[in-house]
């Protein structure tokens, strides 16, 4: 259920919490009523599904702006990871929002977690299969009795989907930490983050050229991905709060996209703080899908808002995988700006 | 001013720059050769160390590798009890160093049936060797890649290095290796576990960070996927890869580079930048075993750093060395162009006109010495080219003035002729109309001084010939006595009206018959002695020639002029014959004169081959004399020796002058004569008396005629009353003939009256004819005009186109003309000219040269393009008459010219020259043609063979006498003419045998004798081509035989006389009454004054003269009794016959 990262392929990442503890003593230490008004501003925790990267630049940035602050919201960005999926924080309230694939939210709601939905921030999945030319995959066709790399949990719904639909028998081979065994050429393909995985390869020395690849988004199964969320309750008592937040979110997003290195070097830091190893060249790759991610369509009117058309897909898909039994309605579910 | 670099400068940068690529040559090539040898070197080694090092790690991780290996082979071969293992696994990873820790991670059950996991762990903790067991869902072993991979892989693997924050915070990498249940033959059946090593890679790290590769170089290990586990910059590692360094710098070919070496490639590659910022060349090396590959970097200017020091030091000690080399190149060029320099300025100082250079200094033995040397050779070579450049230029100034003075002259005289011709013709012409004594006085003056200017012009227009080299000396034939006689007209009067005596003195042996100038010699003479008149108030100019030298075909004669004059100092002398000098200004000024005689004289004398000269002293006279060279004419064979019986006769001469006296007594002294001499009249008379009382008379008396005392006719009458028996003969010597003296000697008994000079033949005919009593033909003053106006009557009515413009010379000329007889036609200028021979015919065209509309010689030319005037005779009259006038005017093709101003006689004789005598003979048939063609039949001469006697008669104007004359002496003196010719041939005289056969060929054109003149043409021809007597011999027989037979031929048909006046006694009894009769009817202008004459003609021709009587002839047959009359009269007079009666 996460994604691997070059240079934390440690088998040890439980270490990783010393340094957990030392990004908490970033956290601002006083609380000062910037806004107009005058009233002390809410005090606001985010999860991330994931840990520090261009994934979440829009927060990121938004908090380093001081845009949450403009908007009353005194914000703690945590530090995502493997460890802790987001909405199981959210579920035990150890923050106020997190961030979390839209199945994965209708996973926990069909298992009674209120977790509602307040601003879809991805529209395009990014999730994709990747092979070798070499491997002699050059259309989905071929993917017929490959061993197919696959991610557990929610990276598994769209691909199981798609070869469930287009009735494709493949051999799956589980993937947990790295993409090191499609590296060492273990399996035939992968599936792959377009913003992270896809790009991992090109930095490992595989060019673009050599590669095939296929965009679920393309495939009928265009999943929303990243989202905010919080409990339906937070949201019931404050929802000013959590559009504010949503906007403040949304204005971090496009600050960043318009200042991308800026964007960059506030990524880099929150990286570099968490020894993610990553680099920026990669984040600068990250940013730039988000983009793609985020405004598809360069329609800035749709930013954060989630379709009911694409809210009916994935809850097809996982009913049709039988992940969930049933979905809430959209409006219980999607308490986003509209 | 941009000035070029001086030559020293020029050579060191020659050199410089010659050296200077040599140098940059040779460190190019070198420093390229040296970075190539040192990349190739480096490049070995480089790729043997990253070899070296990366064999190092792989046997590191090969040894690391056999601890799970051999823990494998056991777990595989043996069931193992748990503490047996953990036993195992800490000993190994306590006894293995290297070893962080190991864990032996076995698939669920696969250890204890009853137990799904198991994966004990041993690693170097802070305490020693601690131990762990993973267990889900704590630790999810099975889920991760050092367990995932190698048992999906079912092949080991070593893990990507990764930072154990845990442990240390290091870089560490685990060995990961997967175990099995096999099957009987050994292949895998079942994944039994995955046992791990982890490894720390600080002992790699050190390893590497240890190499030292030059001050900057370093080593750099890379991940499988090219992530940098090592690298001087720490922030790389384990967070950027080569390829994320590639993408984020845009540098794709190193991204090639990343893949070469993630491809286990070993290399050595050019890096451009490397990632710390300097240029530098990679060398790689795989680690098979994990994956990774080795790279070292050497920075190239570290590599290259000492061949770049080498060559800093190489080039800056070339750079010294050029810069030495370009001092002592410039002072070794400077000192070597030291002498350019030096002749560069000595250059220019020459080129300024500073010829005094000094270069002395320069004494090397070099090209440049050399140089030197030959340049001041040439400097003074230009010095003195300059100097006769200079001298040139003078010169030519000069000789462009003296050409412009002599043109000026040239053209003056020419101009001034013009008006002189007027002056000239127009007194001719009124001192022959009527005129009063005194007119006559005044326009002989007038006349007097128009020759005189001319005199003055010709000199002037000889002395501009002389100055254009144009002047030349004739060789034609000379008659000295004529020459003299011709000094003795023109110089006479002036002489006799200074009262001063004329004396020739011509030696004996002086040929008298010469080939040579006739005018020129007597130009110098007249000059000669026109200057003694004029510097000698008293005595006498004494003329006088001598032989000097003498060869077989030519003579130097010396001609002086000796006068009693005012003579010329030493300092004179010297400045005459010089152009312009004059004695000196003073006597210029009494005397006058243009100065330009003696100039002229002395330039004749030396084109005659001689020279001038002048002995003189002051008051005791001069002596102006010249030489001159001539050829020989032929000598006259008769002797001056009378015959035996007139030996010795006694004749006196009286002459008050004793250099006459001496020079005529020394001619007829040596004429056997015995000769005394006195010096006066009343001496004379004397001695005749003492001669006659001694028996021994004089029987010649030669008188001078003017003496002072008594005059020779006054001597003479007084001596003939002395009435001595036998009285002598008396010859007058005078030198001035008029009628009014001959007719006073004559009635004084002068038997014959001699004119100055006397030559000696005359004198010896005069002094026979005297001792013999025969009368010999008088000579009569005789003019050269009448004798032309004589011959003019052959070609009178012959018709002449005069082209002239100017009106003047218009009247000149047709007054001449026509008073000569002449139909005379006007055209004034060329183009009437043209017209007016194509309308009537005409014996001659007068054609000046100068016209308006048409000169002369386009008319000419015109007029020679009609065919019918081809040889219509055209005659220029042109006051230019040098040779390339002359040149001209043939070229034109006229046939002769007339010099301006018209001289009559000069005029008549060309025009004789030119018109056929046929007229006068047409209209009145002369009376020896009418004789020749009456008895044509039986006419002796008709009859010779060879002989065309018509042609022959023509050349004598159809004088049958004459053509006889002509005959009889060709007779007699051609006989011995061919051997003559063969003793020049003998003698080796070519040039007189062809002068012998010329003549010859000459006079039988004249007789009319054409094939004896085609043969003699023939010789002619044949000697002048050098032909030798042998050549010829034939060619001369034949001309022999036809010569002899000629000649034999007339001699038969002519009766050989003595003389032909001689034959015809003079019969004064019968003589008389027909001149009588015939002065009758000429006076009755009577037609029968002609039948008169013609049957007469015998007796006339008996007692005239032969020019006598043809002059009546004509002027009869012209109808001109008056002028037959007058001529009549005259010759009567002088046979002293009375005409009429009583």
């Amino acid at each position: 259920m996460y994604t691997g990262v070059k240079g934390s392929n440690s088998h040890l990442v439980s270490r990783i919490r010393f340094s957990r503890f030392l990004s908490l003593l970033t956290i601002p230490l006083f609380f000062a009523c910037f806004q107009n008004t005058g009233i002390c501003a809410d005090k606001v925790s985010l999860f991330p599904q994931w840990l520090p990267q261009a994934q979440f630049a829009g927060y990121m940035v938004a908090l380093e702006k001081g845009f949450y602050r403009d908007a009353g919201i005194d914000l703690t960005l945590m530090r995502g990871g493997s460890l802790y999926p987001a909405l199981e924080r959210l579920q035990k309230k150890k923050c106020t929002f997190a961030t979390a694939w839209l199945s994965t939210a209708l996973e926990y709601r069909d298992e009674g977690a209120k977790v509602v939905n307040i601003g879809q921030i991805f529209r395009r999945s990014a999730l994709m299969l990747i092979a070798r030319k070499s491997s002699g995959i050059k259309v989905p066709a071929d993917l017929q009795g490959k061993r197919i790399g696959l991610w557990g949990g929610d990276f598994r719904l769209q691909p199981i989907a798609f070869f469930k639909k287009n009735k494709l028998d493949v051999e799956i081979v589980p993937l947990y930490e790295t993409s090191n065994l499609f590296l060492k050429k273990g399996v035939d393909a992968m599936n792959a983050m377009w913003y992270n995985e896809y790009h991992q390869m090109v930095l490992s020395g595989i060019d673009k050229e050599e590669l095939t690849t296929f965009f679920f988004a393309d495939l009928g199964f265009n999943f929303a991905e990243d989202g905010i969320y919080t409990l339906e309750e937070t949201y019931l008592k404050n929802p000013q709060l959590c559009a504010r937040f949503v906007n403040a979110s949304i204005k971090g997003w496009l600050y960043a996209f318009d200042h991308h290195e800026e964007a960059l070097d506030i990524v880099m830091k929150h990286a570099n703080a968490a020894h993610t190893g990553t680099n920026r060249s990669h984040q600068r790759w990250m940013l730039a899908r988000m983009q793609d991610l985020i405004l598809p369509d360069r329609n800035q009117a749709l930013l954060g808002k989630l379709k009911q058309s694409d809210y009916n897909i994935v809850v097809e898909t996982l009913k049709d995988l039988k992940v969930i039994q049933d979905a809430p309605a959209f409006s219980d579910f999607y308490r986003g700006p509209q | 001013m941009i000035r070029s670099p001086s030559i020293a400068v020029k050579i060191t940068l020659l050199i410089l720059l010659g050296t200077g690529i040599v140098f940059a040559l040779a460190v190019t090539y070198s420093y390229v050769s040296s970075r190539k040898i040192i990349l190739l070197e480096t490049e070995k080694s480089s790729t043997n160390l990253t070899k070296g090092i990366a064999n190092r790690v792989e046997q590191e991780f090969r040894r690391v590798e056999k601890v799970p290996q051999n823990l494998g082979l056991l777990l595989e071969s043996t069931p193992v009890q748990k503490e047996t293992l953990l036993y195992l696994l800490k000993n190994l990873v306590e006894k293995n160093p290297e070893i962080y820790g190991m864990t032996v991670g076995f698939s669920p059950f696969a250890f204890d049936p009853s137990r799904e996991w198991f994966a004990p762990s041993f690693f170097k903790g802070k305490n020693g060797i601690e131990y762990v067991e993973f267990e889900p869902p704590a630790y999810n072993y099975i889920q991760k890649d050092w367990y995932h991979i190698p048992k999906e892989m079912k092949e080991p693997i070593w893990s990507e290095p990764y930072f154990d924050e845990g442990g240390g915070n290091i870089i560490k990498s685990t060995y990961s290796l997967p175990f099995f249940e096999r099957d009987a033959a050994g292949r895998p059946l079942r994944i039994k576990g995955v046992i791990t090593a982890d490894v720390s890679l600080v002992w790699l790290t050190k390893l590497l960070s240890s190499i030292e590769i030059g001050r900057s170089g370093y080593c750099s290990l890379i991940s499988g996927v090219g992530t940098f586990i090592t690298h001087p910059k720490s922030e790389f590692i384990m967070r950027e890869s080569i390829f994320s360094i590639a993408e984020e710098n845009n540098r794709p070919e190193l991204r090639k580079v990343g893949r070469s070496m993630i491809e286990m490639n070993s290399g050595f590659v050019d890096l451009g930048m490397s990632l710390s910022g300097v240029e530098s060349y990679l060398a790689y090396a795989p680690i098979p075993s994990t994956g990774w590959s080795l790279g070292a970097v050497f920075p190239k200017a570290e590599l290259f750093e000492k061949v770049d020091d080498l060559y800093f030091n190489t080039i800056l000690s070339g750079v010294i060395g050029i810069i030495l080399l370009m001092i002592v190149s410039l002072i070794v060029a400077r000192s070597l162009t030291r002498p350019l320099r030096r002749m560069a300025e000595a250059t220019t100082r020459v080129s300024q006109g500073d010829f005094d250079i000094d270069l002395s200094d320069i004494q090397s033995r070099d090209e440049v010495g050399t140089l030197a040397r030959s340049f001041v050779e040439m400097t003074e070579g230009l010095k003195l080219k300059q100097e006769v450049e200079g001298i040139r230029a003078a010169k030519e100034i000069a000789e462009e003035a003296a050409r412009m003075k002599s043109n000026f002259l040239a053209n003056m005289s020419h101009e001034i002729r013009t008006p002189m011709n007027a002056i000239i013709g127009l007194s001719h012409l009124a001192l022959k109309t009527d005129r009063m004594e005194r007119m006559t006085d005044y326009i002989k003056k007038v006349q007097h001084s128009a020759h005189h200017l001319l005199g003055i012009i010709n000199d002037i227009l000889d002395f501009s010939k002389i100055e254009a080299g144009k002047l030349s000396i004739e060789s034609i034939e000379l008659e000295l006595d004529r020459v003299l006689e011709n000094v003795a007209t023109l110089v006479g009067e002036k002489v006799s009206a200074k009262n001063l005596e004329l004396v020739f003195d011509v030696a004996h042996d002086v040929p008298r018959n010469l080939y040579g100038d006739p005018l020129r010699v007597g130009q110098i003479l007249i000059n000669y002695a026109n200057n003694a008149v004029k510097f000698t108030e008293k005595g006498e100019i004494d003329i006088i020639i001598r032989k000097q030298e003498e060869t077989d075909t030519d003579v130097l004669l010396y001609f002086g002029v000796r006068d009693t004059g005012i003579g010329l100092t030493e300092e004179q002398k010297g400045k005459l014959f010089q152009s312009f000098q004059q004695a000196d200004t003073s006597t210029t000024r009494k005397y006058g004169g243009t100065g330009l005689g003696l100039a002229i004289s002395k330039k004749l004398a030396e084109l005659m081959g001689g020279t001038v000269g002048i002995e003189s002293e002051v008051g005791k006279g001069s002596t102006f004399w010249f030489t001159g060279r001539f050829v020989k004419g032929e000598e006259r064979k008769s002797e001056l020796i009378p015959a035996i019986d007139l030996r010795g006769k006694r004749v006196l001469v009286v002459d008050d002058n004793e250099t006459a006296r001496f020079v005529l007594s020394e001619m007829l002294g040596l004429m056997t004569f015995q000769v005394s001499s006195v010096s006066s009249g009343p001496a004379a008379i004397e001695a005749v008396q003492k001669a006659a009382e001694s028996n021994l008379p004089y029987e010649v008396v030669f008188l001078d005629w003017k003496m002072p005392d008594m005059d020779g006719i006054e001597t003479a009458r007084v001596i003939s009353k002395l009435d001595l028996k036998p009285s002598p003969h008396f010859i007058m010597v005078t030198a001035y003939g008029n009628e009014s003296v001959i007719q006073e000697a004559n009635e004084a008994g002068i038997d014959d009256l001699l004119v100055k000079p006397v030559s000696p033949s005359t004198l010896f005919d005069a002094t026979i004819s005297a001792l013999s009593g025969v009368r010999v033909e008088k000579r009569a003053i005789k003019t050269e005009s009448t004798a032309m106006m004589e011959n003019l009557a052959a070609i009178k009515g012959a018709r002449i186109l005069l082209v002239e413009d100017n009106e003047l010379n218009q009247q000149v000329a047709i007054e001449l003309l026509t008073d000569a007889g002449f139909n005379t036609e006007l055209a004034e200028n060329g183009a009437i000219a043209i017209q007016k021979v194509q309308k009537s015919p005409y014996d001659v065209v007068l054609m000046d040269m100068q016209m308006p509309v048409m000169d002369g010689l386009t008319a000419t030319r015109e007029i020679r393009k009609l065919p019918m005037f081809s040889k219509l005779p055209i005659l220029a009259m042109t006051a230019n008459v040098m040779s390339s006038d002359r040149e001209k005017i043939v070229e034109a093709g006229m046939d002769d010219y007339i010099a301006k101003p018209i001289d009559p006689d000069m005029l008549f004789a060309t025009l004789l020259k030119w018109i056929p005598p046929k007229h006068e003979a047409d209209k009145v048939p002369a009376a020896d043609t009418s004789v020749l063609q009456e008895n044509s039949d039986d006419d002796p001469l008709m009859k010779i063979e060879g002989l065309d006697v018509k042609t022959g008669m023509k050349r004598v104007l159809n004088k049958r006498s004459s053509y006889e004359n002509l005959l009889r002496r060709f007779a007699v003196g051609q006989s011995e003419i061919i051997s003559e010719i063969r003793a020049h041939l003998a003698a080796g005289d070519c040039e007189s045998a062809v002068r012998t056969a010329h003549t010859l060929k000459g006079l039988a054109g004249t007789i009319g004798a054409s094939l004896l003149q085609q043969r003699a043409a023939l010789i002619e021809s044949a000697l002048k081509s050098n032909k030798t007597l042998n050549d010829i011999n034939h060619e001369l027989l034949d001309l022999q035989q036809e010569l002899n037979r000629l000649i034999m031929a007339i001699q038969s048909a002519l009766p050989v006389v003595e003389s032909a006046e001689i034959s015809v006694k003079l019969d004064p009894k019968k003589l008389t009454p027909v001149i009588r009769q015939l002065s009758a009817l000429l006076s009755d202008n009577d037609a029968e004054a002609l039948s008169c004459l013609t049957e007469n003609a015998e007796l006339f021709r008996g007692g005239l003269q032969n020019s006598e009587f043809e002059e009546i002839e004509k002027a009869i047959q012209d109808f001109d009794f008056d002028a037959a009359l007058t001529k009549l009269n005259h010759a009567a007079a002088r046979m002293n016959l009375q005409l009429q009666d009583g």
